[in-house]
């Protein structure tokens, strides 16, 4: 074995304070102290120990010495390298590497100093930036992708404020084609007629419809008769049928009303609940067979709703009265027809007292002349 | 190779009892010990140097919580295997 024993002046000549190079005789001489021994046997032992170390390396791959470290034998394979004096390129050789790998205890006592130091985390962007590593390509990169980021946000924004602003445009639109029909009407004109037709692919026919029908209707007798089974529906609810009353010589339906009701006024009620088997006020024949239902009420002290259908039935018979005028003139009869139109007007003249908005309310169903007829008689009345 | 092994070769080889050989096995290597624990070299000729090696704070990853560190400066006990060891460990038989 190879010895080589340092001279203690030169070591203590090459060496300062800070790191200091321990040769074999002042360990031994620790050693010796520590263990009580001389120190002679004490670097005996110290030579002896560290040549069986290097024969159990020969023998194992592995030594381990409790709690200081263990000394491995590791097998490196062939490899190129570069031999630093003259930078040429070796290949060394596969060789066996002597390791030393520290136990906790011991990397624990060397590392005194720092112990109570400990890893920070560092922020994802400093680490990103500050590592030298970093290829210029890779921030170029980082930098492009903020600047694309920073675009489409200010994209987002200007496409919601464009949406919202399309949205409401077409709002105005739509509402504008549901109004304008309303306030220029004018049926043969060419643009009513295109916003209609759009209207119909949106199926807005019957909201524009509705404004457009500001112009007068002309009643027709199918619709009056609409009118009068309704009114009848609406007389018949609740009541009871008293009487079968079967009609003789000398009877008129006045009379019945006045028989019954003992008002003949509420003759319209009991005409329009026989409609079906008396079709001319006028005209009743002996044996024909009437409903007679409860009294409606006290006519001096009707409900609004029992207003309502005594004058609901007036009106029934006024457009009977007048579709029969009509006929009549039609056929040549106009002395029977212009009677015919005058009971009309008669019979609403009455119906006034039950409802005195009745004109203005029943629009719809009253032929204009016979309003303004009637106005004019309720003039001469009042004064 | 363990410590117990050591310990009875030794005593067969200097006659001495085990008892005494593991005292004077265990106070070797505090006296190492402390000798790095100062900062200090200790070469052993024909094995080798122990000394000790600061390690700058550097970065690290940290692949359990993903994430950058800043680890911070540290002491290591290093070794080098002398000459004489290499040859003795890479002899052919």
């Amino acid at each position: 074995m190879k010895t080589k024993i340092i001279d203690k002046k030169t070591f203590s000549e090459k060496d300062s304070d800070a790191t200091k190079k321990v040769g074999i005789d002042e360990f031994s001489e620790r050693v010796a102290k520590k263990a009580e021994i001389t120190p002679e046997r004490s670097k005996e032992y110290v030579h002896t120990l560290f040549d069986l170390i290097s024969a159990g390396l020969k023998k194992e791959d592995k030594v381990s010495i409790y709690k200081f470290g263990n000394f491995k034998k590791k097998w490196v394979k062939t490899k190129s390298g570069i031999n630093p004096k003259t930078q040429e390129k070796i290949k060394i050789a596969a060789h066996n590497q002597v390791k030393f790998s520290p136990s906790s205890a011991l990397a624990d006592e060397v590392n005194k100093k720092y112990r109570n130091l400990k890893p920070n985390v560092l922020d994802e962007i400093l680490t990103l930036t500050g590592i030298k590593k970093i290829s210029p390509d890779i921030q170029n990169n980082i930098q492009k992708d903020k600047v694309l980021h920073n675009n489409y946000q200010i994209a987002k924004k200007r496409a919601l404020i464009s949406v919202i602003g399309i949205t409401i445009f077409l709002i105005l639109i739509i509402f504008s084609l549901i109004f304008i029909p309303v306030y220029f009407v004018n049926e043969n004109n060419k643009t009513v007629l295109f916003v209609k037709n759009i209207n119909k692919m949106f199926g807005l026919n019957n909201i524009s419809d509705r404004f457009v029908k500001k112009q007068k209707e002309i009643i027709d007798e199918k619709k009056g008769e609409e009118f009068i089974t309704d009114a009848k529906v609406n007389l018949i609810e609740n009541r009871k049928v008293i009487k079968e009353y079967i009609v003789k010589n000398g009877d008129s339906i006045f009379g019945i009303a006045e028989n019954f009701w003992q008002n003949q006024y509420l003759w319209p009620d009991l005409y329009i609940l026989n409609k079906s088997s008396v079709s001319d006020p006028d005209l009743i024949y002996p044996d024909d067979k009437l409903l007679i239902y409860e009294k409606l009420g006290d006519p001096e002290k009707f409900n609004k709703k029992q207003k309502e259908k005594i004058v609901e039935a007036f009106i029934g018979v006024y457009r009977i009265y007048r579709a029969f005028g009509e006929k009549d003139i039609e056929a040549g009869n106009t002395k029977k027809g212009e009677k015919r139109i005058y009971d009309a007007r008669k019979t609403l003249n009455i119906a006034i007292r039950y409802d005195k908005d009745l004109l203005n309310r029943y629009k719809d169903a009253i032929y204009p002349d016979d309003i303004a007829e009637i106005k004019k008689w309720q003039k001469e009345s009042e004064k | 190779m363990k410590k117990d092994e050591i310990v009875k070769k030794l005593s067969e080889k200097l006659n001495i009892t085990q008892v005494e050989s593991k005292r004077i096995f265990d106070s070797v290597f505090d006296v190492l010990t402390d000798i790095l624990s100062k900062g200090n070299t200790f070469t052993e000729t024909g094995f080798g140097t122990f000394s000790v090696v600061e390690i700058n704070k550097r970065k690290g990853f940290n692949p359990l919580i993903h994430k950058w560190m800043m680890l911070p400066p540290k002491l290591k006990p290093k070794f080098r295997a002398s000459e004489h060891l290499k040859e003795e460990v890479n002899k052919r038989r």
